[in-house]
């Protein structure tokens, strides 16, 4: 006996599958891909008509039998059903898009009064962690992911409410989420991801239905060093308290840093007037001069990312990538202009306090040791980035993360599918490996028909010079970061290659809406 | 129409009998010779050939459920279509499948010296018993209908990923049964 001859019993077992499970399964089938017959009418057998095949048939089974044992096992499961006068119940699979659930606002309210109370905050605060159906059913990277209602559960997944490393176990699947939170609304109760599994309020069938939706919407985009086994390797876990604290001092460290020493020059003043509150004289006097709330601001945009690499001690290392763009302000020549920047380094956290990297290696806080291991997890990092190097296939372009900017330094907003024609056009131009890693804005400042003068935002966005360029005897005075194009076309082109090239003319340059100087 | 009463007509030799069937397992029929013939032609011919071989056997046959004696009846029509076509060497997922079950032995396992193809059933069934219903859908699907990852994904919903790591714990899981049962050693 060879072992050919073995492996071949072993598939013939499959073919004693229950015909109870046969029947089960074939009766619960869409079959929406079967092809139809070719012809529209159907033309009714003959006995007569098929006698060469049928004695064929019979031929080939008969001598098939001889050959495998299977064929023999056919006429007996045949003769099985005959003889069989058990009924086998048939019931329906279960096909429900779960995640076809529009979220109401009544649900919505539910889960943000179950939030405010789940992290304690009093009864007159207006803190949302969803701010509309909206924003809750999105399925971006980031921000949230919407999974669905199973029964009386609603599942979500909430990037700004930091709860260290997002990783669980459920239903025997791991979930692997960088950062956020996995909640789980069952009528008026929130369930943690610490908590889904004791819960025990979905069945393994809407598991498999979550995991699916998990792997098809989350993973894609989930360029997470924590899921990178070399990186996690010997990383010890955030609370939610400790991730809490370092958020509200990141808060107050960015604050500082966009608007120096205004803070303390508030402090100061409140030591000799009780009755100041440094923190909201601060945000009064940067709203008189942006426009808006700073921290309103800040809130609403939401797209907030550490990438955590470890606690030494009490000193926690994070790489702080601040994809969302900051308003502020810089004096040219006595012309106040506002523009955007972004942050994005490596900052160590011990008591309240953000220190640069470099810096805390030189103060002692770092030993070698500690910044080898960060060197290490960053070079894990890194490999892992280009292990998951997409290639840029159209596909990608309606999974870019879009973002329509509505403050003032975008005066004319395009239409979503322009903006997602204009960013997928300068992802090519630059040969952005990873797109989606960033969020994407168009800021427009003029327009004519299908010409744009545009600055397309991305991870690109350092603002450290001024500069500037003279078209057609109009002076513009940018940042080093903002590079403004026209974009025609599917090309774009610097704005003095545009003028020489015929494609503006000099009533479009004098008709973009940017600081600007006519000779 | 329901299954009693297309057998009624099948006994009273009523040719409606076949359009019946046609109507009500047409679809699953040509599923499942899809699944393993590469040719529509050749699948259409096994479905007919099906709707002859069920004229000829029912009476005396008297199938509940007819839905699974009408899927054993296809499936071992387009068996015996795809051997003589030489459909196996030509890969496609009929193979596919066939090397997903052969993986259940390791490097150096073997199938017991008293192997018997219906207890290695017998244990297979038991495991599926203890299996979820969308776990026993994917399982049956793909080794008993032969199913494609595409055709799975669009019967479930669930993503290709999904289907292959849920397939390969479920072999990893039946491997144990049946070492455990002393099938394989």
């Amino acid at each position: 006996m060879n072992g050919n001859f073995k492996d071949l019993r072993l598939i013939e077992a499959f073919d004693y599958i229950d015909p109870k499970y046969i029947a089960e399964v074939g009766e619960s089938l869409k079959l929406r891909s079967v092809a139809e017959p070719q012809s529209a009418t159907y033309t009714k057998p003959s006995p007569f008509k098929y006698w060469k095949q049928y004695a064929a048939l019979v031929a080939c089974v008969l001598l098939l039998s001889m050959a495998f044992p299977v064929f023999g096992y056919i006429a007996e499961v045949i003769n099985s059903y005959a003889s069989s006068g058990t009924t086998v119940e048939i019931t329906e699979a279960e096909t429900e898009p779960y995640d076809s659930y529009v979220l109401t606002e009544g649900d919505l309210a539910q889960i943000n009064e179950a939030y405010r109370k789940e992290i304690d905050l009093p009864a007159t605060a207006t803190y949302k962690l969803f701010d509309s159906v909206e924003s809750a059913m999105r399925k971006e990277k980031y921000r949230n992911y919407y999974f669905g209602k199973y029964g009386d559960t609603i599942v979500l997944w909430n990037s700004v409410s930091i709860d260290g490393l997002c990783c669980f176990e459920l239903g025997g699947y791991s979930f692997d989420f960088y950062t956020g939170t996995m909640l789980f609304f069952n009528n008026g109760v929130l369930y943690k991801q610490s908590e889904i599994e004791e819960a025990d309020i979905l069945t393994s069938d809407e598991i498999d239905y979550f995991y699916g939706l998990y792997v098809d919407y989350y993973v894609p985009f989930a360029y997470d060093p924590h899921i990178c086994p070399e990186f996690t390797e010997g990383i010890e876990l955030l609370s939610e308290a400790e991730m809490r604290n370092i958020n509200k001092a990141y808060d107050t460290w960015k604050f500082d840093m966009l608007y120096p020493g205004l803070l303390e020059e508030f402090k100061k003043a409140a030591v000799k007037n009780t009755a100041i509150n440094p923190e909201k004289e601060a945000e009064k006097q940067v709203r008189a001069s942006i426009g808006c709330d700073p921290h309103r601001f800040f809130r609403e945009k939401n797209l907030e990312e550490y990438r955590y690499y470890g606690k030494f001690g009490n000193k926690y290392v994070l790489f702080v990538t601040d994809e969302r763009e900051f308003l502020t302000t810089l004096s040219v020549a006595g012309q106040e202009m506002i523009f955007t920047t972004l942050i994005k380094d490596f900052v160590v956290y011990a008591d309240g306090e953000f220190t640069g990297f470099a810096e805390a290696y030189e103060r002692g806080m770092l030993t070698a040791d500690d910044v080898a291991l960060v060197y290490q997890r960053h070079l894990a990092y890194n490999d892992y980035l280009d292990d998951l190097k997409i290639k840029a296939d159209d596909s990608l372009r309606d999974k870019l993360i879009i973002h329509t900017p509505t403050y003032k330094p975008s005066p004319i907003i395009l239409p979503e599918d322009e903006i997602r024609r204009v960013v997928w056009d300068y992802i090519q131009l630059k040969e952005v490996k990873n797109p989606l890693e960033a969020s994407w804005s168009v800021r427009c400042y003029a327009a004519r028909y299908s010409t744009y003068a545009v600055m397309v935002g991305g991870p690109f966005m350092y603002a450290q010079m001024v500069r500037t360029e003279s078209v057609a005897g109009y002076t513009f005075t940018f940042s080093d970061c903002q590079v403004m194009y026209i974009y025609k076309d599917g090309a774009f082109y610097r704005l003095e290659e545009a003028y020489s090239l015929g494609i503006v003319d000099e009533e479009f340059i004098g008709s973009i809406i940017w600081d600007q100087t006519k000779s | 129409m329901n299954d009693k009463r297309i057998i009624e007509l099948f006994f009273a030799r009523d040719e409606e009998a076949i359009k019946e069937t046609e109507k009500k397992y047409g679809k699953l029929c040509r599923y499942i010779a899809q699944n393993f013939l590469a040719s529509r032609e050749d699948a259409e011919e096994c479905v007919n050939d099906t709707w002859l071989a069920l004229w000829n056997s029912i009476p005396p046959d008297e199938p509940d459920p007819l839905s699974a004696y009408i899927s054993a009846r296809t499936k071992n029509i387009a068996i015996s279509k795809s051997r003589a076509n030489n459909a196996w060497k030509r890969g496609g997922n009929v193979q596919t499948v066939s090397d997903e079950i052969l993986s259940l032995l390791s490097d150096g396992q073997t199938l017991s010296e008293y192997y018997e193809s219906r207890l290695a059933g017998k244990v297979i069934n038991d495991f599926i018993e203890k299996l979820s219903k969308s776990e026993r859908k994917v399982f049956v699907l793909r080794y008993w209908y032969r199913a494609s990852d595409k055709s799975i994904m669009e019967e479930t919903g669930f993503s290709q990923s999904k289907i292959k790591s849920m397939l390969a714990r479920l072999r990893a899981r039946l491997a144990k049964e049946l070492e455990k049962e002393g099938i394989i050693v």
